[in-house]
């Protein structure tokens, strides 16, 4: 990209935008709510990539609805936000997806929960169920957290049984999501998704009287069971950097080793999942096992196996000292001897290797367009890892690769995280070594009201990215937008024309988080065509 | 004769039981406890005593369901009375009603897996059916052969090998239990079964995978040119190391896919074949 | 065709050896730093309620019922974060090391402190309870006349008296 940032924020104002707040990581350009597109098309065709779209209710500041929509330039580590307002009696913007595709859920999303209509595209219900009633918008401030408004009659009809339903319980997916996959013999031609069914209102609760900015980090990690740790920290890294908190580096450091910590236990975590999947159970078995060496580092570090608990704000709660340190020492030398022993033996598996290449491919324009994250992206040849893109927390500090892979198979996919738990264990072991003295977290802070911030953090499956406009007391909208919302569209392209016996398996090559990005689908086929054969009769 | 229905009743309570330490063995590779050596035996005790549930697709399923069990433990004895004769020409017969008995299994199941009414099911029905397809004739081919009693002890040994293949694609191990696969299928041929009839299913399974590794063990034996009551006791002897030595290989490795697996099965049994019968017609 | 190396898996078997154990017979392993429920000690806790302001799931509460208010823990909602030990001003509470919490009564996941609730001696406006005072006390002298009153009578006592020092009338 030769662009630099300062061209690119001087051709927005060119065509029409109001810069509103230029940090150093961000530039809030406010833009005529209908010419949205043309914004965006710039942005794209600038190299930017879409992060998210927020729909925030901002009657009580303004009299208005905002929408933001978030666009990263990763070559450059900066963000760019659109910011367009829209009237309560006329609340309406224009629709970006003719350029931005990867802004097609997120779009759906304000139109359910705030009641802003994207203009200029198909829309249909996503988030919320059938039997919502019309005009309720859970997001907007009248609305009660805890209110439960009059249920209609399921309205949706359901289609006749053609395809093959892959949920929603699946035993290879043990959470709630539904696929249904339209088959040639063995061959899948189509594929409809189906999500949100796990849809907990975590947003809408943040900024009810229920919580505080204290009490949200807790409730943050709770968002994911297996990468909470991203989140909360990442909520904090948006509200430190909203009311301007500074963090002591030491804990900088410490959150950095926790996620690096949580980043090992996931991705073993998935390749015992994908070996299960791929009938490998010897496998499965044993890289469980190895994990459990880093479930016990987790916990004797922050306290907790799981949703470590540590992170507040300005800081962290739990020390590491010598004893900590040696711990982790060991066991990232154990890990790692182990670990290449076992990624040795899987990888020369036959069916391994044979079922997980050219399967599951998601090529790089693909993959471009629909703002794919993670191992996703990088399986796919696009260089995008926002601890190199954009330097956070103690990530500056350290030297590490970013695997590569050009494929976009099943195999490319999972050779990028194999390679990445070697990088982590090299990242844990430097983050040590250089470990700074000082104290853990700030005395004291103040959190002024109003102020936004957009924070984002490379979570083991990808992108991870938390909006905030700080209120009183509590945030006045939190935005949390996870990795797996960006890369399920991508499964669509990835498993046409997949043997109906790699689905699982492609299906979990995202890592797919359901409960993160439900937080906040029915997803059915664009083109409306069902070229699906009937497979259901027997007997 | 009074042998080898001794020798088969036998086997048939063993059967389990050489599950039972399949099971502890490959949780020893697991690095795990595992369940007790008699659990298979619990597992079966227990799905007999709840209540029946007629499954979607009715009787056909469950008349398939215990027809097929019939025709595996009939197989297993049968395989025994070949065993007290050895694979000569004397026990020709015996060898012919075995493979229409395993081949009679084999359509049971299929048509046991295509009658439930479940997507499932039915892709498992379909995916068991290219595998058979893609083994048995081989099998039945090289028992034959064997059994026919010509050949050399090159010819021989390459027949040997087209069985003890095709009989480990029987056993239904990983990597050929794509018919049931687990986390892709959700179980396939067996969605629909529970209580008394996944009991029944279950019984099935292992006397499969017990035809599997006595069959293996005969046509070792026959190699070694035995015949008679020393056949037989080989053969009973050999079996549980046999199971083994299936069980320790499958631990090794991963679900085939159906494409995969039966392009895999036509290459390997077709040349097998094709070096057994050319060695047969030269008579090397 | 099946390369030998996947041969390893044995070796890696044999090397780890039996890593799963027969729970609850032999127990798991924990370290030192794991965070189970808590424990309230009922002798030291005031009732001042710093916990239930901070405790994120609402695992407790602080209830006043007619002459008394009742702190309870529920376990089943605790994540086990441990903030209440952090902000009690009593060190009342302590993380203990317990997580086999389940059971078949609901009854038995709550645990509670029960406290007197005093009321104003002068107006009869509810102070808070009776724990709450003695620790005040002890960390701020007052004299005896003041303790029973509720802030607004004792400033307005404390007003008097202090006019009534300096030598002028209340009338």
């Amino acid at each position: 990209m030769s662009k630099t940032f300062d061209d690119i924020v001087k051709q927005l104002v060119d065509m029409g935008g109001v810069v509103e707040e230029l940090k150093a990581s961000e530039v809030y350009v406010r833009v005529p709510r209908d010419r949205l597109r043309n914004f965006a098309r710039f942005l794209y065709e600038s190299g930017a990539y879409f992060k998210t779209c927020v729909g925030v209710d901002e009657r009580q500041l303004n009299n208005m609805f905002a929408v933001y929509y978030i666009f990263g330039l990763d070559e450059l580590g900066k963000d760019v936000v659109l910011r367009a307002l829209a009237p309560e009696d006329d609340a309406w913007v224009d629709s970006i997806t003719s350029e931005v595709p990867a802004a097609d859920w997120c779009e759906l999303e304000f139109r359910d929960l705030v009641g802003i209509e994207p203009r200029n595209r198909l829309v249909r219900r996503l988030v919320l169920p059938e039997d919502w009633p019309d005009g309720v918008y859970p997001l907007r401030k009248e609305f009660k957290y805890d209110m439960r408004p009059p249920v209609g009659a399921f309205r949706e009809e359901l289609a006749e049984e053609t395809g093959i339903p892959v949920g929603p319980y699946h035993p290879a997916l043990h959470e709630p999501e539904y696929f249904e996959l339209y088959v040639e013999g063995e061959k899948i031609v189509d594929v409809a998704y189906r999500g949100f069914h796990v849809h907990r209102g975590i947003e809408k609760l943040a900024e009810s009287p229920r919580f505080t900015y204290k009490q949200v980090p807790f409730l943050a990690e709770r968002i994911c069971g297996i990468c909470g740790f991203v989140h909360s920290t990442c909520y904090l890294m948006a509200l430190e950097k909203a009311a301007g908190i500074e963090v002591p580096e030491r804990a900088e450091f410490i959150r950095s080793i926790v996620l690096e910590v949580e980043r090992l236990h996931s991705h073993l975590l998935w390749l015992g999942v994908a070996a299960h999947l791929l009938g490998y159970d010897a496998g499965f078995m044993h890289a469980w096992r190895i994990r459990e060496r880093v479930m016990v580092l987790a916990e004797y570090l922050t306290g907790s196996r799981k949703t470590y608990g540590i992170n507040i704000i300005g800081g962290v709660r739990k020390d590491i000292d010598l004893d900590k340190i040696d711990k982790t020492m060991r066991t990232m030398a154990s890990l790692k001897e182990e670990f290449s022993k076992l990624t040795e033996v899987m990888l020369s598996v036959p069916q391994v290797k044979s079922r997980a290449s050219g399967t599951g491919i998601l090529s790089k324009s693909e993959a471009r367009a629909l703002s794919v994250v993670g191992p996703v992206a990088r399986a796919s040849g696009l260089y995008r890892d926002i601890r190199k893109d954009y330097p956070y927390l103690a990530y500056k500090r350290v030297s590490f690769k970013v695997p590569l892979y050009t494929e976009g198979d099943n195999l490319a996919r999972l050779l990028v995280r194999v390679d990445e738990v070697y990088e982590s264990i090299e990242i844990i072991k430097q983050l040590i070594d250089a470990l700074p003295g000082g104290s853990i977290s700030v005395e004291e802070y103040e959190i002024p009201v109003g102020r936004k911030a957009v924070a984002a953090i490379e979570a083991p499956r990808g992108e991870d990215v938390h909006f905030i406009i700080t209120g009183v007391g509590r945030p006045y909208r939190w935005r949390v937008r996870a990795p797996t919302y960006q890369n399920i569209p991508a499964l669509r392209a990835m498993l046409r024309g997949t043997p109906l016996a790699d689905a699982p398996l492609t299906i979990a090559s995202i890592d797919p988080c359901f409960s993160c990005t439900d937080r906040v689908v029915v997803y059915d086929m664009r083109s409306g065509r069902r070229s699906s054969i009937r497979i259901t009769r027997g007997g | 004769m009074f042998h080898s229905v001794v020798a088969a009743l036998v086997s048939l309570v063993l059967a389990p039981i050489y599950d039972g330490i399949e099971r502890k063995m490959r949780a020893a590779v697991h690095s795990r406890i595992g369940p007790p050596i008699l659990q298979t035996w619990y597992d079966i005790i227990k799905l007999f005593t709840k209540e029946i549930v007629v499954p979607l697709g009715g009787t056909w399923c469950a008349l398939a369901t215990v027809l097929e069990l019939i025709v595996l433990a009939s197989s297993a004895v049968l395989l025994m009375f070949v065993a007290g004769i050895g694979l000569s020409p004397e026990g020709i017969f015996w060898v012919i009603v075995f493979t229409v008995l395993v081949s009679a299994a084999s359509s049971l199941t299929i048509l046991r897996s295509v009658s439930q009414n479940n997507v499932y099911s039915v892709v498992g029905g379909f995916r068991e059916f290219s595998l058979v397809l893609s083994a048995e004739p081989f099998l039945i081919m090289s028992l034959f052969l064997l059994a026919s009693g010509a050949g050399s002890q090159i010819s021989r040994a390459v027949a040997v090998a087209t069985a003890i293949v095709a009989s480990y694609v029987v056993s239904g191990r990983v990597p050929y239990d794509i018919a049931e696969a687990e986390p892709e299928l959700s179980a396939g041929v067996n969605i629909e079964l529970s209580g008394p009839l996944l009991g029944l299913a279950t019984v099935s399974t292992v006397f499969k995978k017990f035809v599997s590794a006595s069959l293996t063990s005969l046509v070792l034996v026959s190699l070694a040119g035995l015949s008679g009551w020393s056949s037989l006791a080989a053969t009973f002897l050999l079996t549980p190391a046999t199971w083994i030595a299936q069980l320790i290989l499958s631990v090794m490795l991963g679900r085939s896919r159906v494409d995969l697996a039966v392009k895999f099965l036509y290459t390997l049994l077709f040349t097998l074949s094709i070096l057994t019968l050319l060695s047969y017609g030269l008579g090397l | 065709m099946v390369k030998l190396s996947i041969a390893k898996i044995l070796q890696i078997a044999l090397k780890a050896g039996r890593v799963t154990r027969k729970y609850p017979s032999e127990q798991p392993l924990l370290t030192p730093e794991f965070r189970g429920a808590i424990r309230i000690d009922p002798t030291k806790c005031w009732g001042c309620g710093a916990c239930v302001r901070v405790c994120p799931p609402n695992a407790l509460t602080l209830t006043p019922k007619d002459k008394v208010a009742t702190l309870e823990y529920f376990v089943g909602r605790c994540i086990f974060c441990g903030m209440c030990a952090e902000v009690c001003p009593a060190n009342a509470i302590t993380v203990t090391k317990e997580f086999e919490l389940s059971s078949t009564s609901i009854e038995d996941l709550k645990s509670g402190v029960v406290h007197r609730l005093v009321r104003c001696s002068s107006c009869g406006e509810l102070i808070w309870t009776e724990a709450e005072l003695r620790a005040t006390v002890k960390s701020s002298p007052i004299s005896e006349e003041y303790i029973t009153l509720c802030p607004k009578c004792r400033k307005l006592k404390f007003g008097k008296a202090a006019m009534l020092g300096r030598g002028g009338s209340s009338e």
